[in-house]
């Protein structure tokens, strides 16, 4: 841009000037006649079997004003800038006005962006556009006055820079910052709309039902299945009984804390590793917006815990210990990375296994240079830190489950899951995302590994060679844990599902951010981070599903039920019980457990108030009756058969063990609904292996909803519950009722 | 000295390795069926995927390569000589691995059709077209120093000042002859089959009744070959226009294919551009001419351009009034512009808006660059712009996917007048070298298109793609009693009344003219029911009752079907009006085929 001619530099800065309050004409037009709808010449004139293609719009005229108005704005600005066009005073006196107009523009089109795509909740969007619009026309009126304020505003910043006082707020007032942002005030009304919404399903599998097992004292993956792993079922489920009890509502809480801790620590080790507190802001921005609100966590990132910080939560202590190694050489802290990642494969075993491989690739790397080898001293001896990891993972095991660490059942038992994903279970193929249209998804799925990779080869290089400082090895690290982790998208590519293991990357980004920052001008640098901050925040304000969480800065006072920021699904039909809503009638039972044909399934828009929807919780998630049923039929220590929807709340409620190994068994359902749930038992040798524990232990008593007592059911249930029917007609044919509770019926074992 | 060049270096040969290799790994891993691990599952779609293993192995390929490129590569990329040599390779591995990608690419479009309209198409060639550019990528690396010295061989020729004549004789040949070869189409009767299955012939209706109103009774296949004909024509003029006022057979070249690609071969086409020739850059044919005329005048009467410009300015303005162009921009048949965002073709939105501030940018530019030195250079590219945007508006009020691809000329020859302006400064090598580029890249692109690759050209037709439309069209012998009927009851030099499906063909068939000004008026349809009338306005509807009072026809023809509608079915339709009409003063007078004649009470 500095090589062209003066004049042609003015030229350009003028036409696209002139564009800019082009396109504002456009969208003030678009936005005021959208409220006078157009009428056509026409209407009289077409013959009434054409009528439906007659839809007059304003389009063709706002076309012709929009050409108009940027010829004549064109035509305006040559003329009074006539005389200056051939020097620099042009640009250098309009420059900052410029940036504000650019700035604005592009705001206020996010909004028109946000008012065409979300048409059924445009609300929000819609007092934005018409917010901006009101500052499109100040900026011009203080047109004149922008280069002063840019000049007063940039010696603020530069005595904030400095003064001590004001670093000391920046520094504290970052993480109060990010605490506002992620505190959840109102943790009853999210389990309540969980409750409602998914009716638990995902937190059940999750957490919930391995966690109720383990502190009833069973046994991890021998008595019950733990698909994740089994350190973070212990951690999660203790500090829930130490907050108060093992419940919906202490889980919920134990997440939403964890997740905060770890993104402050991920904090302030960001601004040891990267220094300022703009740029780290922004790439704690980013990183939040990107993990925790995206798509693939609709409505809620806390509905699906395994898609949270949690799952990864250990990770930050890892690099915090690396980082003491790279900045102190002490070995010390080697050894406690190492522990860390044994840590990591005890918690959650896929997550623990990357982290180990990136630590092992570091521990390697830095013998395998010698310049580094010298520079840390590694020895030979020092090949232990590659079996520490193992062994703190295997003694921690040890302590969860004692000797059935031995055993091949418990093996065997790890290895199932693992074995499903590797064979296909549940896999979604990578080009998934291009067959449905999503490009920019598709590409960001192929491209966000090549980055790991770019900058592993990169820096690994310039480390060989000495071309880069120590810090480096921290991007290192971090970029052979983020290709690990990917694994997460690998395996499941569905739509945006790599953000939830995005961090590793945003943390990368923001290292090569500082690199091309360093690189400068100094007076260019606070700038530059000033802007990355605020395109962070901005970013991150707009999101809807950061308007719909319900932390303390939310736009409703009842956000949870209000539908100006709760969120639908995409297709417009409310997400409480989304799941269900669309059930066939026609495949409907004709009575549901209660014997009614009611089956409440409320929307948001039958709650008057968050308050309201708390209430219908508490009211419909106690199950007094059905839990004194089991109570009275079974002592403390049995396992209970139970199969129902809602099992883990009954059982919790009942004190009772699950008897299940595939549990929770049930995806769960309203209870009211007149139709049958979907099993979690996927193939045949799950099934052979859940009746021949029925044979083996042969339970007195068996606990099921009352509605699997019907006689005859549509064909479609044969393909629908491919493996309930099976497990109920066993039941049906070993067992016969006894007692009923509310919604469920006591079976006994026949003789 | 380690340099970070010689490492960037390195690091773009070892991605570009890496994702070959990746490429070669899935390609033979397609053959290796998957082995159970366990149990039949209950449940219906798990598909085993590999995505894992080709994960790791594009992982590790990377950093293998690299270190094996810093042990034997890095340290000799300190000879200027080898670094020369090392780009040159790093730019045929890049257009490897570029067609290696875009062939997976073209599978999983293949495998998954993004729109499902296209079941004649298919993927076989892309099979054969991986295994040579494989073979070709091996090759490459082994013979690269024969590479090297043929590219040396080409570069002296690219630098050649002037070649001799016959040089621009033979391109001018092969252009002439690769249109043809493109274009053509030998069996004609496959696209009017095609056309005949997918619409009824309803669009190509409008062009066929145009000859049939002038006693024109051309056959269906001899207008999709007039069709084809005007369209090789409008390309070899553009070719030459851009020659003539560009002065470059090569940017000629590239406007002459990028104007097929995107006025003929976009999806809003499929699945072959002829079923609806209003949808080609023919639409606006006429202005090649213009285009000429106005090169003419500002070549030969520069002082007359601006009367000119004026002039042609106003012809279009009634010319688009008279051919009821302004019925659309009232709202008939319109589409909300943001249509595409709602359902998330990002891309089409974008190109909605982007061509016309594309224009508006330019024209802003040339304003304000205008003066007495540059004036006349700036004439055509300013007239482009205003008239690009003028035919825009046909886009606006139809956004269909890819539409604006047969209104881009204007575009097209703004971007080349830039390109042209752009690489004036560089040198003869460069700037050739960037021409080739883009007519190697363009022609790519057009020959690999979907739409393109089922084109009935002589290269792409397979007699087998469409052969139960060609047998529909064959066997299409419904009206020939209906026609007898005509040519019974009417003379040759009478003009008909008719009402009916599949009028125009009935028409061509009995050799007679039809009375009405909007011939065709009604539109066909291929079930059972009777079509429907094709006018949208009562002024319309009422000029065609009109002239069947002024012309006091004896006998007037309407489909049967029509007759047998109930006054409920017809309302106060314009339809229910016409029958209206010719029940109150025709009475039947005989029937054939689907036809009844009704005589003049």
């Amino acid at each position: 841009m500095t090589n062209l001619p003066v004049f042609n530099r003015n030229l350009i800065f003028l036409t696209l000037l002139s564009l800019l309050w082009a396109w504002q004409v456009l969208l003030a037009a678009a936005f005021i006649l959208s409220h006078y709808p157009a009428s056509s010449a026409l209407a009289s004139q077409v013959l009434p079997e054409w009528r439906y293609l007659l839809k007059p719009e304003w389009k063709t005229f706002i076309y012709h004003l929009v050409l108009s108005s940027a010829f004549l704005f064109q035509i305006i600005l040559l003329w009074v800038n006539r005389r200056t066009l051939n020097t620099k005073d042009l640009l250098k006196f309009w420059q900052v006005y410029w940036i504000a107009e650019i700035l604005l523009t592009f705001l206020w089109s996010s909004a028109a962006f946000k008012l065409i795509v979300y048409p059924n909740r445009h609300a929000l969007a819609e007092n934005a556009f018409i917010v901006l619009s009101i500052a499109v026309l100040l900026c011009k009126l203080f047109c004149d006055r922008w280069q002063d304020w840019a000049a007063k505003l940039w010696v603020a910043l530069c005595y904030a820079q400095t003064a001590p006082r004001w670093q000391r707020i920046f520094e504290w007032g970052v993480p109060l910052g990010l605490c506002i942002l992620l505190y959840i005030p109102n943790i009853q009304g999210v389990v309540a709309r969980n409750f409602i919404g998914e009716q638990f399903h995902h937190n059940d599998s999750f957490i919930m039902g391995p966690g109720w097992a383990y502190l009833s004292g069973q046994t991890l993956d021998v008595d019950i299945i733990s698909q994740y792993g089994i350190g973070f079922v212990v951690v999660i489920s203790r500090l829930a009984q130490f907050f108060g009890g093992f419940s919906y509502e202490h889980v919920m809480a134990v997440m939403v804390m964890g997740s905060l801790v770890y993104y402050l620590a991920w904090y302030f080790l960001l601004r040891q590793w990267l220094g300022s507190i703009l740029l780290v802001s922004a790439v704690m921005l980013l990183g939040i917006k990107w993990q925790m609100f995206h798509p693939g966590v609709f409505p809620f990132v806390f509905t699906y815990g395994s898609a949270t910080p949690m799952r990864f939560v250990y990770d930050v202590f890892y690099f915090w210990c690396l980082w003491m190694h790279i900045k102190t050489g002490k070995k010390t802290w080697l050894a406690w990375a190492g522990a860390a990642c044994g840590f990591g494969m005890y918690y959650i075993t896929s997550e623990g296994l990357y982290a180990t491989a990136s630590f092992e690739a570091y521990i390697l790397l830095l013998w395998f240079l010698p310049v580094w080898r010298k520079h840390f001293r590694l020895r030979l001896r020092d090949g232990f830190l590659l079996v520490l990891p193992i062994v703190t993972a295997a003694f921690l095991l040890f302590l969860t489950i004692g000797p059935h660490i031995v055993t091949a059942e418990f093996w065997n038992n790890i290895g199932e899951f693992i074995t499903y994903f590797t064979s296909g279970f549940g896999l979604v193929p990578m080009y998934k995302t291009l067959l449905d249209h999503k490009y920019l998804e598709s590409f960001m799925g192929f491209v966000l590994p090549m980055v790991y990779v770019l900058t592993l080869l990169i820096l690994i290089s310039r480390l060989a060679f000495s071309l880069s400082k120590k810090e480096e090895w921290m991007a290192v690290v971090l970029c052979f844990y983020g290709l690990g982790v990917y694994h997460y998208y690998i395996a499941r590519s569905t739509g945006t599902s790599y953000y939830a293991v995005i961090l590793p990357l945003v943390f990368v980004l923001g290292f090569w951010l500082k690199q091309v920052i360093d690189s400068l001008k100094q007076e260019k640098r606070t700038p530059v981070r000033l802007v990355l901050a605020a395109v962070a925040l901005w970013a991150l304000l707009t999101n809807h599903l950061f308007l719909a969480y319900p932390n303390m800065l939310s736009l409703s006072s009842h956000p949870l039920t209000d539908t100006q920021v709760a969120l639908p699904l995409p297709d417009g039909n409310p997400y409480f019980n989304h799941l269900f809503r669309n059930f066939n009638p026609e495949l409907k039972l004709s009575v549901n457990s209660l014997g009614g044909t009611q089956e409440e399934l409320l929307a948001e828009s039958d709650f008057a108030d968050d308050a309201a929807l708390v209430q219908y919780y508490r009211e419909h998630s106690r199950f007094t009756r059905d839990s004194d049923l089991i109570r009275s039929l079974t002592a403390h220590s049995e396992e209970v058969p139970l199969i129902s929807s809602f099992e883990t709340e009954l059982l919790m409620q009942s004190n009772r063990k699950t008897f299940f190994y595939y549990f929770p068994l049930l995806i769960s359902r309203p209870m009211k609904m007149r139709s049958f749930e979907v099993c979690s038992i996927y193939t045949t040798d799950q099934m052979a292996k859940t009746i021949n524990k029925f044979e083996r232990v042969k339970p007195p008593y068996v606990f099921m909803e009352k509605i699997f007592m019907v006689n005859e059911v549509p064909q479609a249930f044969l393909f629908n519950y491919p493996s309930l029917i099976p497990l109920i007609n066993y039941v049906r044919t070993h067992y016969a009722p006894v007692a009923q509770g509310e919604y469920l019926v006591a079976l006994k074992r026949m003789q | 000295m380690v340099k970070n060049l010689y490492l960037w270096l390195l690091i773009a040969a070892v991605l570009l390795l890496a994702v070959q290799f990746l490429a070669v790994v899935i390609y033979v891993y397609s053959f290796i069926p998957f082995s159970a691990f366990w149990s039949d599952p209950f449940f219906k779609g798990v598909e085993p995927s590999r995505d894992a293993l080709f994960y790791v192995v594009f992982v590790v390929t990377s950093i293998v390569l690299m270190a094996l490129g810093v042990k034997w590569v890095l340290l000799r990329l300190d000879n200027s000589d080898t670094r020369r040599k090392f780009k040159l390779w790093l730019g045929l591995e890049s257009v490897w691995c570029f067609l290696m990608v875009f062939c997976f690419f073209k599978w999983t479009t293949y495998r998954y059709p993004f729109w499902n309209i296209l079941p004649y198409e298919n993927s076989t060639w892309l099979q054969p077209f991986f295994c040579v550019v494989c073979a070709l990528a091996a090759l490459s690396k082994i013979f690269f120093p024969e590479i090297e010295r043929f590219y040396s061989h080409q570069k002296s020729f690219l630098s050649i000042k002037a070649y001799p004549p016959w040089y621009s004789m033979a391109l001018q040949v092969v252009f002439i002859v690769g249109v043809v070869v493109l274009l053509y189409i030998p069996r004609p009767q496959d696209v009017v089959g095609l056309a005949l299955v997918w619409d009824q012939w309803n669009h190509l209706d409008a062009l066929a009744g145009w000859f049939i109103r002038h006693g024109w009774f051309l056959g269906y296949e001899a207008i999709i070959q007039i069709l084809v004909i005007l369209a090789m024509v409008y390309i070899v003029g553009l070719f030459y226009f851009i020659r003539v006022w560009l002065k470059s057979w090569s940017l000629g070249l590239i406007g002459a294919l990028l104007t097929i690609k995107m006025g003929m071969f976009y999806y809003g086409a499929s699945p072959c551009i002829w079923i609806n020739p209003a949808n080609t850059f023919l639409s606006h044919g006429w202005d090649i001419v213009l285009f000429f005329g106005l090169w003419f005048v500002s070549w030969k009467y520069p002082k007359n351009f601006n009367a000119v410009v004026l002039l042609i300015g106003a012809v279009l303005v009634v010319g688009w009034f008279k051919s009821n162009g302004y019925m659309e921009a009232l709202g008939l048949d319109n589409q909300p512009l943001m249509a595409p965002l709602r359902v998330r073709q990002f891309f089409p939105y974008f190109m909605g808006y982007f061509v016309p501030v594309f224009y508006v940018f330019n024209l802003l530019v040339l304003m304000g660059k205008k003066d007495t030195q540059n004036a006349l250079s700036f004439r055509m590219p300013i007239i482009f712009c205003i008239y690009g945007l003028m035919i825009f508006v046909d886009y606006l009020e139809h956004p269909a996917i890819g539409y604006y691809g047969s209104l881009m000329v204007p575009a097209i020859l703004i971007m080349l007048w830039w390109l042209k302006q752009l690489l004036s400064s560089s040198t003869l090598l460069a700037r050739r070298g960037i021409y080739v580029g883009g007519i190697l890249l363009v022609t790519g692109a057009l020959l690999t298109n979907r739409l393109m690759l089922i084109y009935p050209n002589s290269i792409f037709q397979n007699k087998d793609r469409f052969t139960s439309e060609r047998m529909t069209f064959e066997h299409f012998d419904a009206i020939e009693k209906s026609a007898a009927l005509i040519r019974q009851l009417t003379q040759e030099d009478q003009r008909v009344v008719l009402l009916s499906n599949f009028e125009t063909t009935i028409l061509m068939q009995a050799h007679r003219q039809p009375l009405f000004r909007d011939f065709p008026v009604m539109f066909s349809s291929s079930n059972n029911d009777p079509g429907g009338l094709k006018l949208q306005t009562k002024k319309q509807c009422l000029e065609l009752i009109d002239s069947i009072t002024d012309e006091n026809a004896l006998y007037v023809f309407v489909d049967q079907r029509l007759l047998a509608l109930s006054p409920q079915v017809l309302g106060n339709s314009g339809l229910g009006s016409v029958l209206g009409y010719l029940r109150n003063h025709y009475q039947i007078y005989a029937h054939q085929g689907f036809l009844v004649a009704l005589q003049r009470r």
